[in-house]
């Protein structure tokens, strides 16, 4: 077996959000400054209606009938951007090792909307109706199963469950496994679609969604002082993490270098941050130890920036604690909406491009930063600055975080 | 070809993504790679459209056994529907 590694490459992205599908489309659409919010047919009738949808995702189309049959939404999204990130890093799933190649998926939710499907024929009767299928389509572990069986891969593979926090939380279990010595290459990411209207209702009855219903694509305003919240979203991403002796034998040319990753949990409250953000700064201030850095070396922070009024409160008190001086700060939400277990992996793909780009993508509908916040906060359009290093943050439910940090290439 | 048989092999191509040419009426399901949660679910597929409860299928069923089974089922229906429909 390999001996350890420090840092681990990152050699491929595929990523599937409101944006588009595909990494490239999701950082041009970013650039844009245009928030996805629109009108959700799916979530009629409901208080709040509104969401960031992944566009023209046909499962069959894009996946193949074959797969399509048995995957629910999230899965489906999983697999696809595996597949993108697997030839994104110019792998032959034929010359690799299946039994050193892992899989990490994170999510927060699997797929609540067949379990509603199946309950509503057991609440009719008809018990010996439900599919055969309904846990198996759902279950969290599924994306990760189902990339392993796409590809053939045999290495450890996991589900991760840190709510909001999931998709960090499994690159960076992912990079343990790299660390280790255990895999060669690890597929990792997140992914979920939790546009459904138990999700939405729930989150609006805790206060967490945007009320701003009648301007769909300016409801989310992350660090702005009129924030009320966020719009539930969808997606995935998935990363190919690669030892780098690995990465550099087969001549691939990594995209950045994952260097550092911190978690930690709140132990606060199971819903609100602590309103100081010490768990936050404790997993910002791990990744940065991890990775041998000080907090002058990061030039951009990929912020969680929810948009809800504790959230951003509590994160812009978290590096505000671990930076002396807060190096610029965007958060996705306002142009991609919250994709719950998959944001984290989406944003650490988008601080990877980001990194290789030298440009921060803007914080879509900021406009007035609260004086209690007080960040400097890259808003409305993209920021075009030298790079050598950027931190992702991610803050979940139950106080669970995760922070990673990224060098170039 | 009755029309069991064009449902249950018009399911199996759009659903498992099944070359039409091989989906003739003599092949078993398990003969055209279904698995038993498969079939289980195609059952489910098509009680949806037919009303037609399907339970306990050997995956060594062949389509038009399925069909024939289907096709009884309908008719047993039917007769016991006949008293009431009729009035």
């Amino acid at each position: 077996m390999p001996g350890q590694c420090r840092e681990v490459a990152v050699t491929g992205l595929g990523v599937i959000s409101p944006a588009g599908i595909g990494a490239r489309a999701t950082w041009d659409g970013l650039l844009t400054g245009r928030s996805t919010a629109a009108r959700d047919p799916e979530l009629a009738g409901l208080p709040v209606d509104i969401s960031c949808r992944v566009p023209d995702f046909d499962t069959a189309a894009l996946v193949g009938r074959k797969a399509a049959w048995r995957l629910d939404r999230f899965v489906a999204m999983a697999l696809l951007a595996a597949r993108h990130a697997v030839a994104d890093a110019g792998l032959d799933p034929t010359d690799w090792d299946p039994a050193r190649v892992g899989v990490v998926m994170g999510t927060g939710t699997g797929s609540m909307e067949r379990y509603v499907g199946e309950f509503a024929k057991l609440a009719a009767g008809r018990p010996l109706d439900i599919s055969p299928l309904a846990i198996t389509r759902s279950v969290p572990n599924m994306a990760a199963a189902e990339i392993a069986l796409d590809l053939t891969v045999t290495g450890p593979n996991f589900a991760v469950s840190t709510a909001c926090a999931s998709g960090s939380s499994a690159l960076g279990i992912a990079r343990d496994l790299l660390r280790s010595g255990t895999c060669d290459i690890v597929l990792a990411g997140g992914a979920e679609s939790a546009r459904h209207p138990i999700p939405a209702a729930c989150f609006h009855r805790m206060g967490a969604l945007s009320t701003r219903t009648a301007d769909p694509a300016g409801a989310c305003r992350p660090f702005d002082a009129a924030r009320d919240g966020f719009v539930l979203s969808e997606g995935a991403a998935v990363l190919v993490l690669e030892r780098p002796a690995h990465a550099q034998a087969r001549g691939a040319r990594p995209r950045a270098h994952l260097v550092g990753y911190g978690a930690s949990c709140d132990a606060y409250h199971y819903a609100a941050p602590d309103p100081d953000g010490r768990g936050a700064a404790a997993a910002l201030t791990a990744a940065l130890a991890d990775a041998g850095a000080v907090p002058g070396d990061i030039d951009h922070i990929n912020a969680h920036g929810t948009g809800t009024r504790r959230n951003d409160l509590a994160e812009a008190k978290a590096l505000h604690s671990v930076f002396p001086a807060p190096p610029a700060v965007t958060s996705l939400k306002g142009a991609l909406g919250h994709a719950i277990g998959a944001a984290g992996a989406i944003e650490a793909a988008v601080t990877v491009m980001s990194l290789q780009r030298d440009t921060v993508p803007p914080t879509v509908n900021h406009e007035d930063t609260d004086l209690d916040i007080d960040l400097d906060i890259v808003a409305k359009v993209p920021r075009t600055t030298a790079q050598s290093a950027a931190a992702s943050l991610s803050i979940g439910f139950g106080g669970q975080n995760a922070a990673l940090v990224f060098r170039s290439a | 070809m009755s029309t069991s048989t064009e449902l249950i092999t018009s399911t199996l191509t759009e659903t498992f993504d099944l070359d039409p040419a091989e989906v003739t009426p003599e092949r078993t399901f398990e003969d055209l790679g279904l698995d038993s949660l498969a079939l289980v679910e195609m059952g489910l597929m098509l009680q949806e459209r037919t009303g037609i409860s399907l339970e306990d299928v050997p995956l060594q069923t062949s389509i038009e056994e399925l069909a024939a089974l289907m096709d009884a089922q309908d008719a047993d229906s039917a007769l016991f529907a006949a008293p009431h429909s009729g009035a």
